[in-house]
């Protein structure tokens, strides 16, 4: 009996540790990850910053990681192997979970990690097609010598730094989802770079815009989701010459009743999110005489942030800026001769397409015929259960997203509607980047466009020789005028895409005579270009108060710039509150209300962190524009779009006695009736107006990390800004990347990236740089000489 | 004298091994130094006590608290020093009912 009991003191020990070691369900393993020797402990950087090592590796000739104070590695090696080897090796040292992770969200294998709570994710981004693209794209960038040779040699690096850790160097991460890193690939990089493409471009309105056409008809439509908004200032210059013959545009169909369509439950309004500027000031209007270049891409922004800093130098050249983990080169930055940036075009890169189904999905109705739909299978693999098999229906348009009878994988698309994204169609796109890192001047800039194949973007250039241009870079279909605006007929030939606008027939504007080009994402033409060219672009806002600072500027300094990216003018109040004030009915006031009002009229109408007026008149404007539709939309009902707050307001200052305005209730009415419901509301949630109404507060600034877990995110940040406002900050979504480049006879650059540049939450310099991102400070960003060396230095050897 | 085997071989052990080594380092310990159960029981949970809460807390100290703090709050706890302390807690009692093992097999086995 002693021995028995002896023995099961042991195996309680023993079976104690295993379940300590062994993760069950969602409880974590909570020995393995609290232990000092080999958990999360581990991960909490002890040592002063340095990073000096030595190492060998599989490069050809030594090459040299020198970081400088903010962390920032330059590189220098004596080939493009080599070269993309050390880039794939640091990145990967700084930030291998968030390559890891992004890749295997891309490609729908999240499933894997994080078991089935994320089976309706990966369903969707297979759904979409994900890994067709990222297939094609693959095999069409390796078949390219240069740019095969950078994307190996990269997943070389990474893989190379992936051997080199034991289980308790993987990242926390790694440590409390309990799985491991598994090998880089250049599929991976092909994930990555589809993924980009699906952030920015992968929406439609079709589906909205659809059922708000049913219930309001064209001449609402026409009006309040206008092709070509009153007071666009597009991004080519009104008055620009084309100076090509137009391919002919293909016929318009007849409209079918929209009855014949299918209907759905809710689909939400989605608002834009993702905007960016972007402008270069030409040497006439600056006050060294010298090109001035200023980018901030606004995103969704993470910990770790979607950008890293580096600098990547050859014999052959030597560029610095921001690139994009798990991609080589650097995407946003400049070179020895030039700098350059972008913006997202913001009209619609994706259309919709309603299908006549039969078969179970097996064929569907095209051109008078039934056509066989292509079915591939996918194995999702599910942490702690069995793998699930799904298949992704194929038509020539694009892949089916889902079909009746299915869960409900989005709310952008309905059941039975198929996609065609230009996303698809990539083949190239980063090979631009790779050729903008090595542009000599604007001539190479114009000739590494040409591989631009992804979805669209507004691309800026300057160089030392004083040329400013914008290109509008990457494929437009060519369409006739609407085609796309509501969900296509996916039966009628009509519809499908008859290729697309010759890219040199792409606009652009280079030293156009006003001195400057400047892009936020609004409208890229007038309507003289000779083809359509969508319509759902950013508000005028940001755009018109660019054009209009960067006119007031003859003498821009690179200081200049930098107060522009961080502007707060609140366009939408310099246009209409005056009038909302003058129709507030004053004599029914309260106290506080009175106050509210005051203070409202005192304010300088900048959305300054500090300020109570941003918060009053963004909690009015928003309850002031609910009201205006909700007489004329069944309530509560998602399914339509509503006019934008930009059409809104142009609206109320033209047509102020208009029946939308004053419907069931007079206009004034419902200003005064807002007023009060705001100042109400705002008492509610804050107490008595006081330093609680603050900006600030309802601005809500913060940086989330990657999995939403709250403490590994940044927190409220105490920020100026707004979605509308040249500094586009709002939420979680805003300036990721901030660049202003003085292209001198040395280009003097700055920038700065809302986080840092470790991805670990247990480093000093996982978001150190988010202090001075919210002050509006930039990092002096020196081109540095090999011979410079520094403090940290990390070489790598050939084996 | 068991906590400084097991502090000592515990720490060398789990620097070249998984950190559950200092499960069988603590048996072995009980194995052969303490003299009853309470006192092969208080000398492994001192032993891993002493061994885990150092290491945390000079990490801790060292890192300025950067990473616990954002840690304790997914493991429900308030913030870093509270991680500390359920760190060596876990690891000493897991030391203690090691020694414990260690000594109950050889008090059967052998004596």
């Amino acid at each position: 009996m002693q021995r028995f009991i002896a023995v099961g003191w042991l195996i309680a020990t023993v079976a104690i540790t295993w379940v300590l070691n062994t993760p069950l369900g969602s409880v974590p393993a909570l020995g393995a990850i609290l232990n000092p020797s080999d958990g999360f402990w581990r991960n909490a950087e002890t040592a002063p910053f340095n990073r000096s090592a030595e190492l060998t590796a599989g490069v050809q000739q030594p090459v040299s990681i020198v970081f400088d104070e903010h962390d920032i590695p330059h590189i220098f090696a004596q080939s493009n192997y080599d070269l993309y080897f050390a880039q794939g090796y640091v990145v990967a040292r700084d930030r291998l979970w968030q390559m890891d992770f992004s890749t295997r969200a891309a490609s729908g294998r999240l499933s894997e990690v994080l078991g089935d709570r994320a089976l309706n994710y990966d369903r969707y981004q297979r759904r979409s097609g994900m890994t067709d693209g990222a297939n094609a794209f693959l095999e069409a960038f390796m078949a390219d010598p240069e740019y095969s040779v950078a994307v190996t040699a990269y997943a070389d690096g990474v893989n190379a730094y992936i051997r080199s850790l034991k289980p308790r160097d993987y990242p926390v991460e790694y440590k409390l989802l309990g799985f491991a890193p598994e090998e880089w690939t250049p599929l991976k990089t092909a994930f990555m770079v589809m993924n980009l493409n699906r952030t920015l471009s992968f929406s439609s309105s079709a589906v909205s815009m659809t059922h708000t056409r049913n219930l309001m008809g064209d001449a609402f439509m026409d009006q309040f989701f206008p092709y070509y908004p009153k007071d666009t200032d597009p991004i080519i210059p009104t008055g620009t010459r084309w100076d090509f013959v137009p391919l002919p545009i293909p016929a318009k169909p007849e409209l079918r009743p929209m009855s014949a369509l299918p209907s759905a439950d809710a689909t939400p309004e989605k608002d834009h999110g993702i905007g960016s500027n972007n402008w270069a000031v030409s040497p006439e209007r600056s006050a060294s005489g010298h090109a001035l270049l200023a980018n901030d891409p606004h995103l969704d922004l993470t910990l770790p942030s979607i950008w890293y800093m580096i600098q990547l130098s050859t014999d052959e050249f030597s560029a610095k800026g921001v690139t994009f983990p798990g991609v080589p080169d650097v995407v946003l930055g400049f070179n020895e001769h030039s700098a350059w940036g972008s913006t997202n075009v913001g009209n619609s890169a994706l259309d919709v397409f309603a299908l006549q189904l039969r078969n179970n999905g097996t064929e569907y109705f095209h051109n008078g015929d039934w056509r066989p739909t292509t079915m591939k299978t996918e194995t999702i693999a599910v942490k702690g259960g069995p793998s699930v098999i799904d298949t992704v229906y194929y038509t020539h348009h694009g892949p089916i997203v889902y079909r009746e009878g299915e869960a409900k994988l989005t709310e952008t698309f309905e059941a039975g509607q198929a996609i065609r994204w230009s996303g698809f169609i990539v083949k190239h796109a980063f090979k631009t980047f790779y050729l903008i890192n090595r542009a000599k001047d604007y001539e190479d800039f114009k000739e590494s466009l040409t591989y631009f194949d992804s979805p669209p973007q507004n691309l800026v250039f300057a160089d030392r020789d004083g040329t400013i241009s914008i290109h509008l870079a990457g494929l437009f279909p060519l369409k006739w005028k609407g085609q796309g605006r509501y969900v296509s007929d996916g039966s009628d030939p009509a519809y499908d895409w008859a290729g697309f606008i010759p890219k040199e027939h792409n606009p652009y504007t280079t030293n156009p005579t006003r001195g400057w080009v400047s892009s936020a994402n609004q409208h890229s033409v007038d309507p003289t270009y000779p083809y359509y060219f969508e319509w759902d672009y950013a508000p005028f806002t940001r755009s018109t108060m660019i054009n209009d600072e960067l006119g007031r500027m003859s003498a821009a300094t690179p200081d200049d710039m930098r107060r522009l990216q961080v502007n707060t003018r609140n366009r939408y109040a310099e246009l209409v509150l005056d009038t909302l004030l003058a129709k507030v009915d004053v004599a029914s006031l309260s106290a506080a209300e009175s106050a509210a009002m005051d203070t409202l009229r005192a304010w300088n109408r900048l959305n300054e962190r500090e300020l109570v007026g941003p918060t009053i008149f963004r909690t009015w404007l928003t309850a002031l524009h609910a009201n205006i539709w909700k007489d004329a939309y069944p309530a509560e009902d998602k399914r339509f779009k509503r006019p934008n707050e930009a059409n809104t307001i142009q609206h109320i200052l033209d047509e102020p006695e208009s029946v939308w305005l004053n419907g069931k209730t007079p206009f004034q009415d419902r200003v005064t009736a807002t007023f009060k419901q705001s100042v109400a509301d705002l008492i509610e949630k804050h107490g008595e107006m006081g330093s609680d109404w603050a900006w600030y507060r309802t601005l809500n600034a913060h940086v989330p990390h990657l999995l939403g877990l709250d403490s590994f995110g940044s927190g409220l940040l105490y920020a100026s800004g707004d979605k509308q406002s040249i500094l586009a900050l709002n939420g979680s979504n805003g300036p990721s990347w901030r660049l202003v480049a003085e292209l001198g006879d040395t280009v003097k650059a700055q920038g700065i990236f809302p986080g840092g540049q470790s991805g670990n939450p247990g480093s000093p310099r996982y978001m150190n740089f988010l202090n001075d991102w919210v002050e509006g400070v930039l990092y002096p960003l020196p081109l540095m000489e090999m011979s410079a060396g520094g403090k940290s230095i990390i070489t790598i050897k050939p084996n | 004298m068991a906590w400084i085997f097991i502090y000592i071989i515990g720490m060398i052990a789990t620097w070249l091994g998984p950190w559950w080594l200092i499960v069988p380092v603590s048996i072995v310990a009980g194995w052969f130094f303490p003299i009853n159960g309470k006192t092969a029981f208080a000398q492994g949970f001192a032993g891993v006590a002493l061994l885990w809460g150092v290491t945390t807390v000079t990490i801790h100290l060292k890192n300025g608290g950067i990473l616990a703090d954002r840690v304790a709050p997914i493991l429900f706890l308030p913030e870093g020093w509270s991680l500390v302390l359920v760190t060596t807690l876990i690891g000493a009692l897991l030391g203690g009912l090691s020694c414990f093992s260690g000594w109950k097999l050889r008090d059967t086995f052998v004596s």
